[in-house]
């Protein structure tokens, strides 16, 4: 294995570590390079280290991998042209693939998120045919009748709880629709704040069922820490995507004992040996994609 | 800011050198010794943000990841403290040849500011000047603070659930046994007043502890002052466990006494 600091991207502002399977050399032809992104804030060695482990974990397994900050997160300062979220997470995700690509000889790519990862590589699948697969750690999260049967019930034999539950289903009927705030305001010059916001769930559900139809695989995962204000079930998943055919290429995991970052390590140790398993699995000897490995016009954001 | 990787090939630090604009560059440099664990990963923004803070004064910086943390080479069980002194040792040398310089000198944050008064008193050339913020004087309690910690938060969030024993792994981040027992025996709490370098001390937390230090600090000859500034960084509140650590006051201070340092 070897690891290589790199700056990339339009602006020339973005770091990154690529790790190469073997040193000097890109991954065997026709494996999938990974990319690595920002959790909320946390620059690119992930919470807990938890992106060095995946990216040295499976380049033993020959998979090149990027991990990197967005702009404004980590080791990356903020680019000079105004974008809105949504488009920059695009831009930089797409500059990370010709990066990797430029590092490894990779042509597609499986994207591995938590959070806003999670949310970044939901638009990238949605919007990049280069991605063939992506794991999603806590992302999005819809209610569904049973998530309230199961908040609720118990209030309902407890009286002591009807207050506070009270409270906070007041709090969800009079609040922005399942939106999750994330990192803080910071005085003066503090670090860029991430306001984490759901977009409406037919939208996404609309953006998944066209990835899957494109041969993209999935892997989602849920924490019982991550959204318990939205996401509180096993089958929670399925029942909210529910119209969705995932056609045999989505796998989903609920860790209900796990909070948001996975701080407990032997968790985590599990987390972290499922998605390479996962990967391995699902990527290993597999062949480029037939769909020529530029963006699609409609999200193509700069000139390449 | 340019990223790299040095040191011995088979143990590589991933450093980032931030180099002042040409114009003010002046003809000296800080190594930045970053806390160890979750702190680590908490106080990495405000180390960013305090290299460019001493870029703007013309000093250049060296961020460097310890064995073990970060970038760098080894598993997070495998560094211990005395790796990771002759690792910001590594750095001094590092930042000497890649910017030219002759003036070194140290921010030690948390843990790191234990690293930065070794390195500061067991290697030659000294730093011209050590800023220490809230600085860990003794490792047996930084491992007791951590364990309680864990055990608050344990007890007051319903997902936290720690199965991995105290002994073995602190606030999600694994150790193996001969880094518990380097990090226990850690103490830095008599070093202050017999320190030969300039140091100033700014520190968030006003306990019988801290100052039991600064008194200590008083002492010395080369003590430069102390500075309190409450509330920037809650290192051991179960509220703000996983925060970044946002802390203006605190790098400002610290910025200012590295750029006056003129020895």
């Amino acid at each position: 294995m070897m690891e290589k600091a790199v700056i990339f991207g339009p602006e020339k502002n973005l770091s990154g570590i690529l790790t190469l399977p073997s040193a000097g050399r890109p991954g065997p032809a026709g494996l999938p390079g990974l990319l690595l992104l920002n959790a909320g804030l946390i620059h690119h060695v992930g919470p807990y280290r938890m992106s060095v482990d995946l990216a040295r974990g499976l380049a033993s397994a020959g998979f090149a991998s990027l991990r990197f900050d967005f702009s404004g997160i980590g080791d990356s300062p903020m680019g000079k042209t105004i974008l809105t979220d949504r488009e920059r997470g695009i831009i930089e995700c797409q500059a990370a693939m010709d990066a990797l690509s430029a590092g490894c000889g990779c042509a597609s790519f499986v994207l591995i998120g938590l959070c806003s990862g999670a949310d970044n590589s939901h638009t990238l699948a949605a919007s990049d045919p280069r991605v063939c697969g992506m794991v999603s750690i806590d992302g999005y999260a819809y209610r569904t009748l049973f998530y309230y049967l199961k908040d609720y019930g118990p209030a309902l034999i407890n009286p002591k709880k009807w207050v506070t539950r009270g409270i906070r289903l007041l709090k969800i009927l009079f609040s922005v629709k399942t939106a999750a705030i994330e990192g803080v305001a910071a005085p003066g010059n503090g670090p860029k704040t991430y306001k984490r916001e759901f977009p409406p769930q037919r939208k996404v559900m609309k953006e998944i069922q066209g990835f899957i139809d494109r041969g993209v695989k999935a892997f989602y995962i849920y924490s019982g820490g991550g959204a318990p204000e939205c996401y509180n079930y096993e089958k929670q998943f399925f029942r909210m995507y529910k119209a969705i055919s995932f056609k045999g290429r989505v796998r989903h995991r609920y860790y209900k004992n796990a909070d948001h970052t996975f701080t407990d390590y032997s968790l985590r140790v599990e987390l972290l040996n499922e998605i390479k398993q996962w990967v391995k699995e699902n990527f290993s000897g597999r062949e480029p994609p037939p769909s020529g490995s530029s963006p699609m016009e409609s999200e193509k954001i700069y000139g390449k | 800011m340019n990223p790299f990787f040095f040191g011995p090939s088979n143990e590589q630090l991933y450093g980032a050198y931030y180099p002042p604009a040409t114009a003010f560059a002046r003809d000296k440099g800080v190594v930045i010794c970053q806390p160890i664990w979750q702190e680590y990963i908490r106080a990495h923004w405000a180390c960013t943000q305090l290299a460019h803070g001493l870029n703007k004064q013309g000093i250049h910086v060296l961020l460097f990841d310890y064995f073990g943390a970060g970038d760098s080479a080894g598993a997070s069980e495998e560094g211990s403290v005395g790796h990771w002194i002759e690792d910001a040792a590594c750095a001094v040398q590092e930042l000497r040849d890649i910017a030219g310089i002759k003036k070194i000198g140290l921010i030690g944050i948390r843990f790191g500011a234990a690293i930065a008064c070794k390195v500061g008193a067991e290697k030659k050339p000294a730093p011209f000047a050590i800023g220490y913020w809230d600085p860990v004087l003794a490792g047996v309690a930084y491992m007791s603070d951590m364990q309680s910690l864990q055990e608050r938060l344990e007890a007051a969030d319903d997902y936290i659930n720690f199965t991995t024993s105290p002994s073995k792994a602190l606030m999600g981040f694994p150790f193996s046994e001969v880094q518990r027992k380097s990090i226990a025996t850690m103490d830095i709490s008599d070093s202050f007043s017999g320190q030969q370098t300039p140091y100033f001390v700014v520190h968030s937390e006003d306990t019988p502890r801290t100052r039991e230090y600064i008194d200590k600090c008083k002492s010395g000859p080369f003590f430069r002052g102390a500075c309190h500034v409450p509330h920037e960084s809650d290192w051991l509140a179960i509220q703000t466990y996983d925060n970044i650590i946002m802390s203006p006051t605190i790098m400002d201070k610290l910025i200012a006494f590295m750029a006056q340092q003129e020895q």
